[in-house]
């Protein structure tokens, strides 16, 4: 049990089998039209 | 450890305080710390003595107990050898090139029944002759589409403009049009529509409920901050008789919407925009800052320490809401820390020009909505169904892979390397990055990761 450190998220960005299999949704289309934001589509391969 | 001589900290990590927490991202691979005084001090003293374990044990020894800094060592060690912290960037190959095409924004209107002051669009014609799109020219567009897809199956097609609905029997005929494609070829359509709400009315909202149509709904939050800028054509405010109109649509239960709302360097207090349209009733909003270097209401250099303030106070006004119990989305703020886009994803950026397009009223194809008009960003027609190899190969290449400045931030995994239309209005070139859009993209993203954190150490009591 760390005492200092607490990992509220673990390591997840990988490289797999699937990428660029582009069926996220595209950021431009979701709602803004203008800021680039990739971080919040879902993925829908997992 | 040995490793961490050369390690890159300022490129791979980022430390920061955000009210009670202390966040460290470790940026290659996602992942996420909240740590003590500790911790925070002998991850500072390790930057400052580069990655030098043993000098900065030593430096933290002065300031703490010994026994404290050497479990603080050993935490750090143990993470490092889970891959949770001081992670090396994977090297993938990223060849743009070979996607295919997966979104389209139809400007089925180059005309619109408004003239917000601050319209990127100039309007609604977007500098040229007002023309509505022909169903044959829309129809060219989702062959086009359908024809460049090779194995994706969820495909996009937002209606855009100027205002779409001056231009609905057509939307209503490639909607029906796209409908029967997917049949025949078991695609997937989803559609967006994004409308300044003036000409919603049953017939139009019964189609979009009808065949599950997503909308992007324009106001920009209180009464006179909409009325600023949303102007009617006979120069009054809008917001009178678009709330009417948007609410309904709302009522009627879309299956996705967003109240999208910009705001100005005239109302930096746009919180209070934010607070009044979730205070209407709607969950899902966006507020987007008004850019462009040209552009009078544009956020400029100086209002950025009252912007990134007013960031600050949104966090807390989301985190108010959900206190109360209401689930807000703020579109910036949806981040999926926990299973987001591939890496590919994130390192090919927003798709322009390159899995996505937009089409004019006459057919011509431009890398995005905001390069609509820029001649030399013209890449072809729909008709032809060619696009123009070199304007392509500019954004099949413009990926944050090549971008020097962007692969030096810790925010890259987040926004992509941007946007390729605020570069090039901001700096004239497209792979180099807006300065005061990234800004303000990283205070957001500090923000929405604090918010998440924040909710779950009050949950799980962790921490504190």
């Amino acid at each position: 049990m760390k005492k200092h450190i607490v990992t509220m998220v673990k390591a997840n960005l990988k490289r797999d089998g699937e990428i660029n299999c582009r069926e996220c949704a595209t950021s431009c289309q979701s709602a803004c039209k203008t800021s680039c934001t990739v971080g919040n589509q879902v993925c829908r391969k997992q | 450890m040995y490793r961490l001589a050369s390690y890159d900290f300022a490129a791979h990590i980022h430390l920061y305080q955000w009210k009670e927490l202390t966040i460290l991202l470790d940026v290659n691979s996602g992942a996420i710390h909240v740590l003590d005084e500790t911790a925070c001090d002998f991850i500072n003293s390790l930057i400052q003595h580069r990655g030098d374990f043993y000098l900065a044990t030593e430096d933290c020894s002065g300031r703490h107990p010994a026994p404290e800094v050497m479990e603080v060592a050993r935490e750090i060690l143990a993470l490092y050898e889970e891959g949770e912290i001081f992670t090396a960037e994977e090297e993938i190959s990223l060849d743009l090139s070979v996607l295919p095409l997966k979104a389209l924004c139809l400007n089925v209107a180059h005309a619109c029944n408004m003239k917000c002051s601050y319209c990127f669009a100039q309007q609604g014609n977007f500098g040229m002759k007002p023309a509505l799109m022909s169903f044959d020219i829309g129809k060219k567009a989702f062959d086009f589409l359908i024809g460049n897809s090779g194995q994706v199956k969820n495909l996009e097609v937002d209606f855009f403009g100027g205002e779409p609905l001056l231009n609905f029997e057509v939307v209503k005929s490639l909607v029906l049009y796209g409908r029967r494609l997917e049949e025949e070829t078991g695609k997937h359509f989803n559609f967006t529509l994004t409308t300044n709400a003036l000409l919603l009315d049953e017939e139009i909202r019964d189609f979009i409920i009808e065949h599950d149509m997503a909308v992007i709904l324009s106001l920009d939050g209180r009464p006179q901050t909409n009325d600023r800028h949303r102007i009617l054509n006979n120069d009054e405010g809008s917001y009178a008789l678009v709330l009417p109109r948007i609410r309904q649509m709302v009522a009627a239960n879309p299956v996705s919407y967003y109240i999208r709302g910009t705001f100005t360097r005239h109302n930096l207090d746009f919180v209070e925009d934010l607070r009044h349209i979730i205070d209407l009733g709607f969950n899902n909003l966006s507020l987007e800052p008004a850019i462009g270097a040209d552009s009078p209401y544009a956020i400029r250099e100086q209002d950025l320490p009252r912007v990134l303030k007013e960031y600050e106070t949104l966090t807390d006004t989301l985190l108010e809401y959900d206190q109360r119990g209401q689930d807000i989305h703020f579109f910036h703020y949806n981040l999926n820390l926990q299973q987001g886009p591939c890496l590919a994803k994130r390192r090919s950026g927003c798709g322009a020009g390159v899995d996505y397009l937009a089409v004019t009223p006459e057919g011509d194809i431009y890398p995005c909505h905001q390069f609509v008009g820029e001649k030399n960003f013209c890449m072809g027609n729909v008709a032809d169904g060619l696009l123009d190899r070199n304007v392509r190969h500019r954004f099949q290449t413009n990926h944050l892979g090549n971008k020097a400045q962007c692969r030096q931030c810790w925010a890259r995994n987040f926004c992509g390397g941007g946007c390729h239309a605020n570069n090039f209005f901001s700096n004239g070139d497209i792979a180099v990055p807006a300065e005061i859009s990234c800004t303000m993209h990283k205070k957001r993203i500090e923000g929405a990761i604090y918010q998440d954190l924040h909710k779950r150490v009050d949950k799980n009591q962790k921490i504190r």
